[in-house]
């Protein structure tokens, strides 16, 4: 009997591992596969889903505004530039961990991302089935275990076949996901170096650069601040706006709003800064559109100096109004209210209302955009007080002076002693005249633009000046003093012949006025010179009048044009 | 749950949207690989032979019917169209030996042949002479007799039947059952038939 039972029981383990085994193997090796892949998913949903799984781990938000030693700008850091690699080590940790816990140890006590805690594995739920395999045959539950051992090995086997091969799966699958990060990263870093190196090489071939207008120093990497979040005490700055680790084509800011970081794409509309810690003043809106060119103004005191800048603006701005002149716009906002009140005054004809210039240490730039397409400037127009210029140390603090383009030179007819000797007290008394040596004035200029420039004395620099004579509507009125144009006859009324009226102001300064030796030194510093007759009555529209003296219809030069003439391309 | 930003949220979704995409282009490329290892790689491996064998010159080897159709008459058809091309390899008029001749009803050896046991007889040879082909005799007027099922080889050519013979002679086989015999898809007239003595 004991002998029959046996031979069953062989029987029964021989059949259960020939015909059950492979079975048991095969299912539990697809269910273990499943439930890996399964865990899989859920882990790279969990992360990738974007809202469940934490970001501390990222290392992406920027540091807060009032964070001390910020060693980078206020705003994420790019996704893929490291963070994704740390969202999916996460996402592999917990499948695996989930995976291992599924299929064979169980879940953890505490459980692990919010999953029920106390589930039991594949592996301890096959491992009951098979203890308690006797209780449904009483009578031999050792026998019953026996045949029910193979099919149970199978399906143990079976079990981390399929988590292996899964896990295999898994592991292909992140291969081939790591690779298309780490192309995509190296695609991006290759693209963000192009982009910043082709940005350079435009702005390079336009001759594009942009000064700051306060410390006067080149802003090679200006600053910029967020439209969106300029109130939150000057955090929003971001000193390096440049395609790389926070974004290849933008960025995000600390407030959540995305920049450009490159010209093409709007960067120019955002607020420039000056990039060095002991400025960071505004820099002119729009820059980097458009090559700068920097004009100062050089005059002494009271020679009209303030009045004829505000003038010649006043006047390209009314020719832009009237469609007569090309494109004009105002780079600075800050300056607008100081001009606006100047203009006005100008309008009036008050000049008694425009105050003098302060001597500050840095003499501020007024920015005004002229010109349309290839052919617009950023002007940089230096209003310095007249005191500057009259004292050599005064001279050699004006560091705007080595980007200079340009120079006009403003001359007072009645600072010369010449000129007044023959002008009646009347005629003095309406024009406060300058007390200047325009001569020595031009002179310190002279040497500290050489200074600056690191040019050789004798040498002519490269450099037009425009030497305006202003207050001329008061020589007209003289009938004592002439005035330069009232000779000319044709040319006396026709702003267009220019030779011939630069010709002429020359040669009033050097008859009338005496001043053979500031031609001399002025043509013999310059590159080029040309001489201009203006009067800041004839802002908004240059009238004909007559010469007192002469009888004869004369035009002044537009304030406008000493402008346009050094803007001319010779 | 702590508030993630929108830009995380963004970017993280469109990492997971290019991690279905290479889980999805993972899965494709197993599949194919596994659909190249089971159909195409045994054919490739069974070509290349075992790996170190040195390739030898050959002559090409003409295929069997690869699976034999239950019924002979369309077996014997089939093999004899698919052995066409190989027996158009012998230059006109050549001389090759010709191993047997059958129609239904042949005695031979005491043997009255059907056709399935023409279907075993060219068999059997093909699988002895490695080369060996089936024709149709009349589809070639050097046979006098147009309903035979002939087996020759015709990688043995030889301008005349004294070569042919020699390769009976060398094989072992007796006078009836080898033989040079003269092929020509045009020309029926001559000697086209020489026994061994």
């Amino acid at each position: 009997m004991w002998l029959l039972l046996a031979g069953v029981v062989v029987v029964g383990i021989y059949l259960s591992i020939v015909f059950v085994a492979p079975f048991t193997l095969l299912i539990a090796g697809v269910i273990a596969a499943m439930v890996v892949l399964v865990e899989y998913a859920t882990a790279a949903a969990w992360v990738f889903r974007g809202t469940a799984a934490p970001i501390q781990h990222l290392h992406i938000e920027p540091q807060p505004a009032d964070g001390e030693g910020r060693s980078r700008d206020p705003a994420y850091r790019s996704y893929y530039f490291g963070p994704v690699f740390r969202d999916y080590a996460l996402a592999l940790q917990v499948a695996a961990k989930r995976g291992w816990e599924r299929s064979f140890a169980g879940l953890s006590v505490n459980g692990s991302a919010g999953r029920p805690v106390g589930a039991r594995s594949l592996a301890q739920h096959l491992y009951d089935r098979w203890l308690a395999i006797g209780f449904y045959v009483p009578s031999s539950p050792a026998a019953a275990k026996a045949v029910a051992a193979g099919p149970m090995a199978g399906a143990m086997l079976g079990l981390a076949a399929g988590a292996v091969g899964a896990a295999a799966l898994a592991i292909a699958i992140s291969a081939v996901f790591g690779f298309v990060l780490v192309a995509t990263v190296l695609v991006a870093v290759v693209v963000a170096g192009a982009l910043r190196l082709i940005e350079i090489g435009v702005l390079r071939m336009r001759g594009i650069t942009i000064e700051c207008g306060v410390c006067h120093r080149g802003a090679t990497a200006p600053m910029y601040a967020c439209s969106f979040c300029t109130a939150d005490g000057g955090g929003s700055l971001h000193r390096n706006l440049v395609p790389g680790s926070l974004g290849v084509f933008s960025r995000v800011c600390r407030c959540g709003n995305p920049l450009p970081t490159l010209l093409a794409r709007g960067k120019w509309k955002l607020a420039g800064y000056c990039q060095y810690d002991d400025c960071n003043a505004p820099l002119p809106v729009k820059g980097l559109t458009a090559p700068t060119f920097h004009v100062p103004v050089v005059a002494g005191r009271q020679s009209g100096k303030t009045v004829f800048m505000i003038s010649a603006v006043a006047s390209l701005e009314e020719h832009a109004r009237n469609g007569r002149g090309g494109g004009f716009e105002f780079a600075d906002p800050q300056a607008l209210p100081a001009y606006l009140a100047v203009r006005t005054a100008l309008e009036q004809a008050t000049f008694s209302a425009i105050g003098a210039t302060l001597p500050v240490v840095s003499i501020p730039a007024f920015n005004i955009y002229l010109g349309q397409a290839r052919a617009k400037r950023l002007l940089y127009l230096y209003d310095g007080a007249g005191e500057r210029y009259e004292k050599e140390s005064g001279v050699a603090t004006l560091r705007f002076l080595e980007h200079s383009g340009g120079v006009v030179v403003i001359l007072d007819p009645f600072s010369f002693a010449a000129v007044r000797r023959v002008t009646t007290p009347e005629v003095l008394a309406g024009v406060r005249h300058s007390q200047a040596d325009a001569d020595d004035v031009v002179g310190r200029f002279a040497e500290g633009l050489r200074q600056s420039r690191g040019a050789r004395a004798g040498q002519k620099m490269n450099i037009k000046v425009a030497v305006v004579l202003t207050k001329c509507d008061a020589v007209l009125e003289s009938a004592d003093v002439a005035h330069p144009y009232d000779q000319l006859a044709g040319a006396a009324g026709d702003p267009g012949r220019r030779p011939e009226r630069s010709a002429a102001v020359r040669e009033w300064l050097c008859s009338i006025a005496g001043q053979q030796g500031l031609v001399a030194g002025v043509e013999n510093t310059f590159g080029r010179c040309g001489y201009f007759a203006v009067s800041a009555r004839d802002t908004f529209e240059v009238t004909s009048r007559t010469s007192s003296r002469t009888r004869t219809a004369v035009r002044n030069d537009d304030t406008a044009a000493p402008l346009h003439w050094l803007l001319e391309k010779s | 749950m702590t508030d993630i930003p929108r830009v995380v949220v963004t970017a993280r979704r469109t990492a997971g949207a290019i991690l279905v995409v290479s889980a999805l282009a993972t899965i494709v490329a197993l599949v194919l690989v596994f659909a190249w290892w089971f159909t195409l790689a045994p054919t490739i491996r069974a070509v290349a032979g075992p790996s170190g064998s040195v390739p030898s010159y050959s002559v090409q080897i003409p295929a069997a019917v690869p699976a034999t159709p239950t019924d002979p008459g369309v077996a014997l058809v089939q093999q004899a169209a698919n052995d066409q091309s190989t027996v158009a390899t012998i230059p006109e008029g050549y001389w090759v030996p010709q191993l047997s001749s059958k129609r239904i009803g042949t005695v031979d050896d005491g043997k009255t042949y059907t056709e399935q046991d023409i279907v075993d007889d060219h068999l059997e040879l093909r699988s002895q002479y490695p080369g060996a082909v089936l024709l149709w005799s009349g589809d070639y007027p050097t046979f006098t007799l147009p309903d035979l099922w002939v087996t020759i080889l015709p990688s043995d050519y030889h301008s005349g039947p004294a070569g042919a013979n020699a390769w009976c002679d060398a094989s072992g086989r007796d006078k009836d059952h080898c033989f040079a015999k003269r092929i020509s898809s045009t020309s029926r007239y001559g000697h086209n038939t020489e026994h061994r003595r």
